[in-house]
C-alpha cells in the first residue's frame, strides 16, 4: 500500500488523532450497521498501525527483520471500512482536533484503488462512466429526454450554444425517472422568471463525483476538464446545479484543478439561484398551508456550508410553517445515499436512511423538502418502508408548487 | 547512599535522545507524504528537506503575523484547556484534564527535580546552591512537594473516574483500546513509586509537618512508614530512581505510540485552524 500518497498534513493528523471515539456515535455508517470496525475511530487506528508497519522505527532499524508485515487481511479490513463510508463528513464536525477526515477517507480510497483492494462493483461504476459519461450507463444523447414532457418545450430541448445561465442537470436527475420532476421544476421556474438558460445536453458529462469518491482520481480529471471547457464555450455567467455533489465538485474541486484551467462563470446551487430570483421579485410565490421540514444534504450543507438559503427559500413561501429536524445544519444526519455506499452495500444505505426517516416522522411535518435528488430518492424509499404519508420534495418542486399554487 | 550520581545524567541523556528521536522520526514519516499543493496534477517529487522547509516556513509565516494572538488564544483554548471537549462532554473533559494536566505538571517538575538533584552535591541543595536548585532540588521545598504530590493525585483521580466511567457505561463504551488500559496502569504504578519516594524521603529526613503536609499523600504514607524500622533513605533513593526512570521512559515513548497526540495534537489544531486553508509556500 502506498501510504506515502497521503499528504504531509494528513499523516500528521493521523498521529494527532486522540481516538477519543467522539466520532463513533455520529458516524452514519456505524449508526446504520452498528459495526465498530467501519467507524472513523477504528479506521484511524488501523491507519496508524499500517503506517507504523510500513515506516515504523523497528522496520527502519532492523530492516526486513523487524518489519511487521501488513497482511492482505489487514488491507481488506481497511478497504471494507473505507468503502462503507457515505462521505457525509459528520465525523469531522465534532472532532476536537479539527482533523479534515473526509480528505483522509478520499485519499485512502485513492490509495486502495491503486493497490487493487476495492469492491468489485466499483469497476462497473468506472466502466460505465468512462463509456457512457453518465452513472446510469444510458446513452448520453438521452441526457435531456426528461424535458420532452414539459409543455411547449422547444425543439432543441433547451440545448443551445450560448446562454446567460447553464443548468447542469446531473446524472441522477437526467436518467432516473423517479426524480425527473426535479429538473422539470427547475426549468419551469427559470421560464417563469424569464431567465436566459440552456442545457449542455449530451455534452454534459458526469461531474466525476462517483469517480473521485471511489478513488479513481485520474479518470475524474478528464470529466472535469471536459465539463469546464464546454461551459466556458457557452459564454455563460452562471452555472447552476440541482445536485449538491455536482455543486461541490464545481465549486470546491474543479476550481482547485490547475491554474491553467479557469472557470469564467459563477457556480450556484439551484436553491441559491432560485432564492435570488425570489429576492429580486422575479418569482411570485403563492400561499401554501403546509408544515415543512428540511433535510440538509451533506454536500450542500456540511461540505459547502449552504444552510441559510434553502431555509430562507422555504420560509419565503407564504403560509408555510417551517419545522427544524432534531439534527440539523452541520449536525444533520446523512440519508445514506452518498459515497457510493448504495452501490457497495445497499442494506447499509437503507439502515442509515431508516434513522433519518424516523427523525423526519418525529418532526410532525407533512412534507420534507431537500435540495438533492439522491436524498429525495433515499428518503422517499425509507419513508415508504415505514408506511409514512410524509411527502418528499426537492425545494424546486416546492417552489414550483407555490408558483402554481396547486398542492 | 546518595540521591544523585552520574547515572541521572545518563538517564536524562537517554530520555532526551529517545524523545527527540521519536519526535523527529514521526515528523520524518509525515514528510514522506505528498505536499498536497495541487489537487489535479501529479505533483513533482520533492525532497523531505524541501517539504520540511516549506511547511516550517508556512507555519512561522502565519505564526508571526497579525494572527499571533489569535493563534496563541487557540493554542491555549484548544490545545491546553480543550474547550471543544468541554463543550462536548464535561465528564470526558474532567478525566482528560486531570490526567493531561497532571501528567504535564508531574513530568515538568520531575525533570526540574531530577536536574536539581543531579546538580546539588550529595543530591541535597545547600545554601550555596542556585535558586532553581533550592526550589526544585528537594521535597522540603513546599512548592515542589505540593506540585509533585497533587499532580500525581490528579493523574490517579482522572484514571479512577475513567475506570468508574468504563464500568458504569460499559454498554456504551464501544472501543476502549488495550493501549488506554495499559497506559493507565503504567502511569499509576509510576505515580505510586513517586508517592513512596515522597514518603520515604519525609520519613528518612524527618521533615517537619509544616513542610511535608504540602504533599498530603506523601505525608500520610510517611506517617505509616514511620512505624516500620528500615533504612528509609536507601528506600527513598530506590523509589526516586524507579519513578524517575519509569516516568522518563514513559514520556520518551509518547511520540512513538498512541499517545503521540499529546505532543502533536495542539500543533495540528492550530495548523488546521489557521494555516491549512492557505497555500503552502512553494520553494
Amino acid at each position: 500500500m502506498k501510504l506515502d500518497k497521503f499528504t504531509v498534513k494528513q499523516l500528521a493528523e493521523i498521529d494527532a488523532c486522540t481516538r477519543c471515539g467522539n466520532c463513533l456515535d455520529l458516524c452514519s455508517a456505524y449508526s446504520g450497521s452498528k459495526d465498530v470496525s467501519i467507524s472513523p475511530k477504528k479506521k484511524m487506528e488501523k491507519l496508524k498501525k499500517l503506517i507504523d508497519s510500513e515506516y515504523g522505527i523497528l522496520s527502519r532499524i532492523l530492516g526486513s527483520l523487524g518489519k511487521r508485515k501488513i497482511s492482505k487481511k489487514d488491507i481488506e479490513a481497511i478497504s471494507n471500512a473505507a468503502f462503507a463510508c457515505t462521505m457525509c463528513s459528520r465525523c469531522e464536525v465534532d472532532c476536537h482536533i479539527g482533523i479534515k477526515l473526509q480528505d483522509i477517507w478520499l485519499k485512502l480510497r485513492e490509495i486502495l484503488i491503486e493497490d487493487g483492494t476495492y469492491p468489485e462493483v466499483l469497476n462497473m461504476v468506472r466502466e460505465r462512466l468512462n463509456k457512457s459519461r453518465n452513472i446510469s450507463f444510458e446513452t448520453n444523447e438521452g441526457r435531456a429526454n426528461w424535458a420532452a414532457q414539459i409543455e411547449n418545450v422547444p425543439e432543441n430541448k433547451f440545448v443551445k450554444g450560448s446562454a446567460e445561465v447553464i443548468y447542469f442537470v446531473g446524472c441522477v436527475s437526467s436518467f432516473s425517472p423517479r426524480v425527473f420532476k426535479i429538473p422539470r421544476a427547475v426549468v419551469k421556474i427559470l421560464q417563469a422568471a424569464d431567465v436566459d438558460f440552456a442545457l449542455l445536453g449530451d455534452e454534459e458529462w458526469c461531474c466525476g463525483f462517483p469517480l473521485l469518491t471511489s478513488g479513481f482520481k485520474k479518470d475524474f480529471l478528464e470529466f472535469a476538464e471536459h465539463n469546464i471547457q464546454k461551459v466556458n464555450s457557452t459564454g455563460a455567467k452562471y452555472l447552476i446545479t440541482s445536485c449538491p455533489s455536482c455543486y461541490y465538485m464545481w465549486e470546491h474541486l474543479y476550481s482547485r484543478l490547475s491554474p491553467e484551467i479557469k472557470m469564467n462563470f459563477e457556480v450556484m446551487h439551484e436553491v441559491q439561484y432560485i432564492y435570488r430570483l425570489v429576492k429580486e421579485k422575479k418569482l411570485k410565490l403563492n400561499p401554501l398551508d403546509l408544515k415543512v421540514t428540511y433535510h440538509d444534504p451533506c454536500d450542500l450543507g456540511r461540505n459547502s456550508k449552504i444552510f441559510d438559503e434553502p431555509r430562507n427559500l422555504i420560509k419565503s413561501i407564504p403560509g408555510v410553517q417551517f419545522i427544524e429536524l432534531e439534527n440539523t445544519r452541520e449536525y444533520a444526519a446523512c440519508c445514506g445515499g452518498g459515497g457510493n455506499v448504495e452501490a457497495v452495500d445497499a442494506r447499509l444505505s437503507e439502515g442509515i436512511a431508516k434513522i433519518r426517516a424516523e427523525e423526519i416522522m418525529n418532526s410532525g411535518a407533512a412534507l420534507v423538502a431537500t435540495a438533492c435528488q439522491q436524498c429525495v430518492r433515499t428518503i422517499m424509499q425509507a419513508l415508504k418502508k415505514e408506511s409514512s404519508k410524509i411527502k418528499v420534495m426537492d425545494i424546486s418542486e416546492l417552489v414550483l408548487t407555490s408558483i402554481q399554487n396547486s398542492i | 547512599m546518595s540521591l544523585n550520581g552520574i547515572h541521572l545524567w545518563v538517564i536524562f541523556g537517554v530520555f532526551v535522545f529517545l524523545f527527540l528521536l521519536g519526535f523527529f522520526y514521526r515528523v520524518s514519516i509525515w514528510l514522506r507524504g505528498e505536499s498536497g499543493e495541487s489537487f489535479g496534477n501529479e505533483e513533482k517529487k520533492k525532497s523531505r528537506i524541501k517539504k520540511f522547509l516549506s511547511y516550517t516556513y508556512a507555519f512561522f509565516k502565519v505564526f508571526f503575523s497579525r494572527n499571533f494572538f489569535r493563534i496563541m488564544k487557540s493554542f491555549i483554548l484548544d490545545g491546553i484547556i480543550h474547550v471543544n471537549l468541554f463543550k462536548d462532554s464535561r465528564l470526558k473533559w474532567f478525566i482528560h484534564i486531570f490526567m493531561f494536566w497532571g501528567l504535564s505538571a508531574f513530568t515538568l517538575i520531575s525533570i526540574f527535580h531530577m536536574i536539581s538533584v543531579a546538580t546539588a552535591p550529595g543530591g541535597i541543595p545547600s545554601q550555596d546552591s542556585s535558586g532553581f536548585v533550592r526550589v526544585f532540588g528537594t521535597l522540603e521545598n513546599r512548592f515542589t512537594a505540593f506540585v509533585l504530590d497533587i499532580s500525581k493525585v490528579s493523574i490517579i483521580f482522572g484514571a479512577l473516574i475513567a475506570v468508574l466511567r468504563f464500568f458504569i457505561f460499559k454498554n456504551k463504551m464501544k472501543s476502549v483500546e488495550l493501549k488506554d488500559k495499559s497506559a493507565g496502569v503504567i502511569i499509576s504504578i509510576i505515580a505510586t513509586f513517586g508517592f513512596f519516594y515522597e514518603a520515604a524521603f519525609f520519613t528518612a529526613r524527618d521533615v517537619a509537618i509544616e513542610k511535608s503536609a504540602f504533599a498530603p499523600v506523601g505525608f500520610i504514607l510517611s506517617y505509616i512508614f514511620s512505624f516500620i524500622k528500615i533504612n528509609w533513605w536507601t528506600a527513598a533513593v530506590v523509589f526516586f530512581n524507579l519513578y524517575i526512570i519509569g516516568l522518563l521512559l514513559f514520556v520518551a515513548f509518547i511520540p512513538y505510540g498512541k499517545y503521540s497526540h499529546m505532543v502533536f495534537g495542539p500543533f495540528v489544531v492550530v495548523y488546521n485552524k489557521f494555516i491549512s486553508n492557505k497555500k503552502i509556500y512553494k520553494l
